[in-house]
């Protein structure tokens, strides 16, 4: 519970009352030489940690320098691979962080997406990461990418930093998805 | 009640936007726009692969000028379970101007206004089972 200690802003008064209810005086002098009164509000609950409560930007950046050395090794197997980092947020995850590698044929139909994204769920934080199509949705790797963490800024950063390590091992399925040859556009 | 659809594919900006010419042209029975589903795996347009990724959008939650505009499947071109999310004019019919302008940024670093509507509406990450 968030506890206000008794104090006086003003002429305002504040005070716990049975440790349930704050009472909020207001003399007179303030509303007027007939009114006098008090309110009373329920304590509110301490609340869960709240989208703006994060730094999100230092977990981007934390996964981006990790999703950094994956381009790096792509980029050494196949120098023409083009890719572009980047977020992304939506009502349902405040953050998504993400390198886009692109098809090695030149079509721009799914890119192949690495990414993090995190989703706030009360005081819990699920963590989660994918080698995945951009648009069709097919995951190429996944395993272990998904944690449950209390809703903290360390907890978060630190799952999201162990989930991007776990992408950045199968580099291989990165080159392997941008080389396929088998590739089928689907109509959607 | 909420109405949802499903969008295969990734919650990143550019999934979220139209393409040009593909889904800004229409044909019979199917307006220009977003694709969507109302269900997730069941249509094999969607081809969600099995343990394949769809965000959910809730399109109660769009804000206009964006709307969902259902598919007329009797016709010719039209599909059941497709919904269009495009902008509209107050009348009600497609703003193709408008939509042509949201589908132009699509694979630059510009986030139009409309895939912003559509973000702050995607309620969830599903996933198909495998």
């Amino acid at each position: 519970m968030i506890t206000p200690q008794i104090e006086r802003v003003a002429d305002f008064q504040m005070q716990v009352v049975a440790g349930e209810d704050l009472a909020v005086s207001i003399p007179s002098a303030v509303l007027g030489a007939d009114l006098h009164g008090t309110a009373w509000f329920p304590l509110l609950k301490e609340p869960a940690g709240t989208t703006d409560s994060f730094d999100w930007d230092s977990i981007h950046r934390a996964v981006q320098e990790i999703l950094g050395t994956l381009a790096s090794w792509v980029l050494s197997r196949a120098p023409a691979t083009a890719w572009k980092s980047g977020r992304s947020s939506a009502r349902a995850f405040p953050l998504f962080s993400y390198r886009v590698f692109y098809r090695l044929d030149g079509n721009d139909y799914d890119p192949v997406i690495v990414g993090v994204t995190v989703s706030l769920e009360g005081s819990i934080a699920r963590v989660s990461g994918d080698i995945s199509g951009d648009e069709s949705g097919r995951v190429y790797f996944d395993e272990g990418c998904s944690l449950e963490v209390p809703s903290h800024q360390e907890a978060i950063f630190d799952a999201a930093c162990y989930v991007a390590y776990l992408l950045v091992v199968p580099g291989q399925i990165v080159l392997d998805a941008i080389s396929d040859r088998d590739f089928q556009v689907v109509e959607r | 009640m909420t109405w949802l659809v499903y969008r295969s594919g990734s919650g990143r900006e550019d999934n979220l936007t139209p393409r040009m010419i593909k889904d800004t042209v229409g044909k019979p029975g199917q307006s220009p726009g977003l694709s969507t589903y109302t269900t997730p795996y069941t249509t094999p347009e969607l081809a969600v692969p099995p343990g394949g990724k769809a965000q959910v959008i809730d399109l109660d939650l769009l804000q206009l000028p964006l709307r969902g505009l259902e598919d007329q499947p009797l016709l010719e071109g039209g599909r059941e379970g497709h919904v269009s999310i495009a902008p509209t004019t107050p009348d009600g019919e497609v703003d193709r101007v408008l939509l042509e302008e949201w589908a132009a940024t699509r694979g630059t670093d510009q986030v139009h206004r409309l895939t912003e509507i559509v973000q702050q509406a995607l309620v969830a990450t599903v996933r198909r089972p495998r």
